[in-house]
């Protein structure tokens, strides 16, 4: 099988701990050709073992005809540009997340996607993980019934985040992170991952999001990096999260899922609880113990296979990019929630189960 | 050795079950007397059940001079009547929080207490050594910084059960409010009756803007299948996290862990809080220590539960 001719635009945190490995993983399906980094010795790098070029100009990248799909791992910021420009030279994309900074930026990479008829997969990873297939399967199956009350906390300390080489930058302005005039904060760069979560778990649409967000890091000059938000989804399930970047270095970085349905209970766990606990009405159930971390190579891995499949096969990715982008105008609502200081309504959709 | 307290019981609402479960060991207090708070409560029931003799009329029970401490376990809002004549008759009073919702009432039991009795609400999570520990952790500065206290109450699922912002947030309010000091500034809560156990709100997320302080979030819910497996007192979850440590109060691990500092410690958490209050009473009436922030505590709670009870944002 003749190996599917990749390019890298962006060599930072994000492709050396993830995309990269899955790439390698993949070796068999998957080519690297090119690399392309503001930090040439960073695209370099990356390109070595492939034996694959480097640039400094992403642009330069994009305008090969030898390159089939490109993956995107750079900031939010410039993805727009970046996945219209490949689009225009008929690549498919595997964009990062979050997929951009607006509704409107989201639109113009949908339209350019479309016109050029290339995939287009925003990379939601936690979708690929094992943990929360499970989930989602148990859930397809009824085992806890319609999920009534959600809850996804994350938990990242500053050893977690040396672990992904940025000790001591991120929210600061060292780091993209951190620079107000770029960085839209914690509730942007993972608030969507929860959102998506959530609204995948939920099954249905949030109709109100209200977010308080805080500026809490040592060096942040006033880029949020702490969120506690509520969604109401239509037919009444609410759903919070709560993400910290701020525990002491020993603590564990954690994410907690725990989702309430009529008929039962699921909780997963990376900090006491590994394992995913089913509660239903044939007792308790332990399907097995999961990746402890949702940012693993495993499911990046997951998903480049999918993106290939996907462009092989001529169909569709199994989480198309309208989905990013309805997480993403759920993130913007709680956003502008914090912000003003009120709640954002999202739709009209009646909510049954709400009381005054 | 200081001699058990003579403790007199109005009500049989919340706790009274766990108190006539697990009072028996204890040392520092005897449950001398039991009155009901209205007319056929389960008083009569519990009173033969802890030993007690049974007074059919409370007010009388308040003035006997031969009891030193009353616990009020009326529902709300039967507390303050017994609180206030208890007091009018100079007694250490117990009653779990809130005693009273509304503001004119507080202040007529403020002016009950100065006139000579002490009121110590008691049976909340503060109560608890999971509770004492995280106020000490918090007070002492051990914790740092706080940006950040989540604060969960779980519950089973039952038919007919009461609104959880009747009962189920105020113990988490509490708790917050005596760790947290600085004003709240905003409210917002989403409430609902999630999973159809009636009309009454069996759900509430609240988000707590604290002036130069942590975001808190609370979360009450009777969500459990009657099928899990859950501690007396529900499922009690918070995670306060401060820049130099954290305390996490979790009933999965059964245990509190103290992660972050030197010595990470663990321990159990599951104590029946009215017990540990009573344990504690003959200390508190020999130095008739009071709960000198227990009013400002309640008009704080009251201006806060009243945002959530409307629902939607508020600032106050």
């Amino acid at each position: 099988m003749v190996r599917l001719a990749l390019g890298l635009i962006g060599c930072g945190n994000i492709a050396r701990s993830a995309h990269l490995p899955a790439m390698a993983r993949l070796a068999d399906r998957v080519r690297l050709v090119a690399t392309a980094d503001t930090s040439l010795a960073a695209a370099e790098a990356a390109a070595a073992p492939w034996g694959a070029d480097a640039y400094a100009d992403w642009r330069r990248l994009v305008e090969r005809r030898d390159i089939t799909a490109v993956v995107i791992a750079t900031p939010e910021f410039v993805h727009e540009e970046q996945v219209v420009a490949a689009a225009a030279t008929a690549k498919h994309v595997l964009c990062e997340k979050p997929m951009c900074r607006s509704l409107a930026e989201a639109d113009c990479m949908l339209a350019a996607c479309r016109r050029a008829g290339v995939v287009l997969l925003i990379g939601h990873s936690r979708r690929f993980t094992r943990r929360y297939m499970e989930v989602r399967r148990a859930l397809d199956e009824g085992a806890i019934g319609a999920v009534r009350l959600l809850r996804e906390n994350e938990r990242r300390t500053s050893t977690h985040m040396a672990r992904m080489g940025q000790a001591g930058t991120r929210w600061t302005p060292a780091h993209w992170t951190g620079d107000p005039a770029v960085g839209m904060g914690v509730t942007l760069s993972h608030g969507i991952h929860e959102v998506d979560l959530l609204r995948w778990f939920a099954g249905t649409e949030p109709v109100s999001a209200y977010a308080e967000q805080a500026v809490t890091a040592e060096g942040n000059i006033g880029v949020p990096d702490l969120v506690s938000f509520v969604l109401r989804f239509a037919g009444g399930a609410i759903g919070g999260s709560e993400i910290s970047y701020h525990p002491p270095a020993s603590y564990p970085a954690y994410h907690q899922l725990e989702l309430y349905g009529t008929e039962g209970v699921i909780r997963a766990r990376d900090h006491e609880l590994v394992e995913t606990t089913t509660y239903d009405a044939n007792g308790v159930h332990f399907p097995g113990t999961y990746d402890l971390f949702l940012h693993n190579v495993t499911a990046y891995t997951r998903q480049l296979a999918e993106f290939v499949g996907a462009i092989r096969g001529g169909r569709d990715v199994c989480m198309p990019p309208t989905e990013a982008r309805a997480a993403l105008a759920v993130t913007l609502a709680l956003i502008k929630s914090a912000r003003t200081g009120r709640e954002v309504v999202l739709g009209n959709a009646a909510v049954p189960g709400a009381v005054a | 050795m200081n001699a058990p307290a003579a403790v007199g019981v109005i009500g049989a609402g919340p706790g009274a079950l766990q108190l006539v479960r697990h009072a028996a060991p204890v040392t520092g207090a005897t449950l001398a007397a039991w009155a009901p708070a209205s007319p056929g409560d389960g008083a009569a029931d519990l009173a033969a059940a802890a030993g007690a003799s049974f007074v059919a009329d409370w007010r009388a029970l308040a003035e006997d001079p031969a009891l030193t401490v009353v616990l009020v376990l009326a529902d709300q809002p039967g507390r303050a009547a017994p609180v206030q004549a208890a007091l009018a008759n100079g007694k250490f009073v117990l009653c779990p929080f809130p005693v009273t919702e509304d503001a004119e009432v507080l202040a007529d039991i403020e002016r009950a207490e100065a006139a000579g009795g002490i009121l110590r609400p008691s049976g909340g999570l503060g109560d608890t050594q999971a509770g004492e520990l995280l106020l000490l952790a918090v007070r002492d500065g051990r914790l740092g910084t706080v940006h950040s206290l989540w604060a969960c109450a779980r519950h089973r699922r039952a038919a007919g059960a009461r609104d959880v912002r009747d009962d189920l947030l105020w113990p988490l309010l509490d708790i917050v409010l005596e760790a947290v000091l600085s004003p709240v500034v905003r409210v917002h809560a989403t409430c609902g009756a999630v999973f159809g156990n009636g009309p009454m709100a069996d759900s509430a997320v609240v988000l707590l803007r604290f002036a130069n302080g942590p975001i808190v979030t609370l979360e009450a819910s009777r969500c459990l299948p009657p099928t899990l497996p859950v501690p007396e007192q529900g499922e009690l979850e918070i995670e306060a996290i401060g820049s130099c440590e954290v305390v996490r109060i979790t009933p999965h691990a059964s245990g509190v862990q103290v992660l972050g500092g030197a010595a990470p410690g663990k321990r159990d958490w599951i104590d029946p809080p009215l017990v540990r209050a009573l344990e504690q009473m003959p200390d508190l009436l020999r130095t008739r220590s009071r709960d000198a922030g227990w009013a400002e505590r309640h008009r704080r709670a009251l201006a806060i539960m009243a945002a959530v009870r409307a629902g939607g944002t508020h600032t106050l």
